[in-house]
């Protein structure tokens, strides 16, 4: 039997690894992979907290659903990083900056 | 026995870890995060969710990752050389997310040692039947969902101006 404490230790190493990913690259096509980690971190713990209730399924129900939701963004995510990359030139958000005050 | 195999995913989900956090190539990176999704469909079948197990490998390293590598290829056609991930704030970003990991361990993580997980079989026909059933608005919303995201991202990815 595997112990909840132990993949809820795991589910946040995915969470923190993930915050690492999205804070620190400098590629949109990386920060989307830091989001997908964050994703499945949310969906580790739902699944292991449905084996706390013996005849319930809403966390796995939950998870088939977030498991949609990150389908969906991935597709719009790499879509619109696309269509940036064909606008600027450039897949680095910090060289996306024509909103950017020029003084 | 399922201890083994999950303490075996666990090394599998942090060496993907560690390469997809420090890797300078986008490629190893996009392999370690393949990894990570491999082992976490691992895990839940250990957990008896087959469904999901599944699910994670036919739709994350199936088909996410595989849109992944395909925004990779269209955006790294520049130069010849391999595109290179650059990282800024790293200590900084070290600093807020070993909070974070720590804060969730010590104070939040204690409160699931004395829970134990009940002895679940396998649950595929009883999450299919509530799947039709009781969540039948929130599955065809999903549809909808799917439906509106597959044609944003034609439009957005389509190369015609109008």
């Amino acid at each position: 039997m595997i112990a909840t404490h132990h993949i809820f230790v795991l589910s946040a190493l995915l969470l923190s690894v993930g915050l690492f990913v999205l804070l620190t690259k400098r590629n949109a096509i990386v920060l989307l992979m830091g989001l997908e980690l964050i994703l499945n971190a949310a969906n580790l713990n739902l699944i292991a907290f449905n084996r706390l209730y013996a005849d319930a399924l809403h966390g796995e129900t939950m998870a088939v659903f977030v498991m949609v939701i990150a389908v969906c963004e991935a597709a719009v995510g790499v879509a619109l990083v696309l269509r940036v990359y064909r606008h600027y030139a450039t897949a680095v958000p910090d060289q996306i900056n024509q909103l950017k005050d020029p003084s | 026995m399922a201890t083994f195999f999950f303490y075996g995913w666990c090394g599998v989900i942090v060496a993907g870890l560690l390469t997809l956090a420090m890797s300078k190539k986008i490629i190893h990176a996009a392999l370690g995060l393949l990894a990570v999704l491999v082992a976490l469909a691992g895990i839940y079948a250990l957990l008896s969710a087959e469904l999901l197990a599944v699910i994670q490998l036919m739709v994350y390293a199936g088909g996410v990752l595989v849109l992944i590598l395909f925004g990779i290829m269209l955006t790294g056609r520049l130069s010849d050389q391999p595109m290179r991930i650059e990282s800024r704030h790293v200590g900084m970003g070290l600093v807020v997310s070993a909070a974070l990991f720590l804060t969730l361990v010590v104070f939040v993580g204690p409160a699931f040692l004395s829970v134990a997980p009940t002895d679940k079989p396998g649950s595929l026909r009883a999450l299919s039947l509530s799947l039709f059933s009781e969540y039948t608005l929130a599955f065809e919303l999903a549809g909808i969902l799917l439906l509106v995201s597959l044609i944003a991202g034609a439009v957005m990815a389509s190369s015609r101006q109008s």
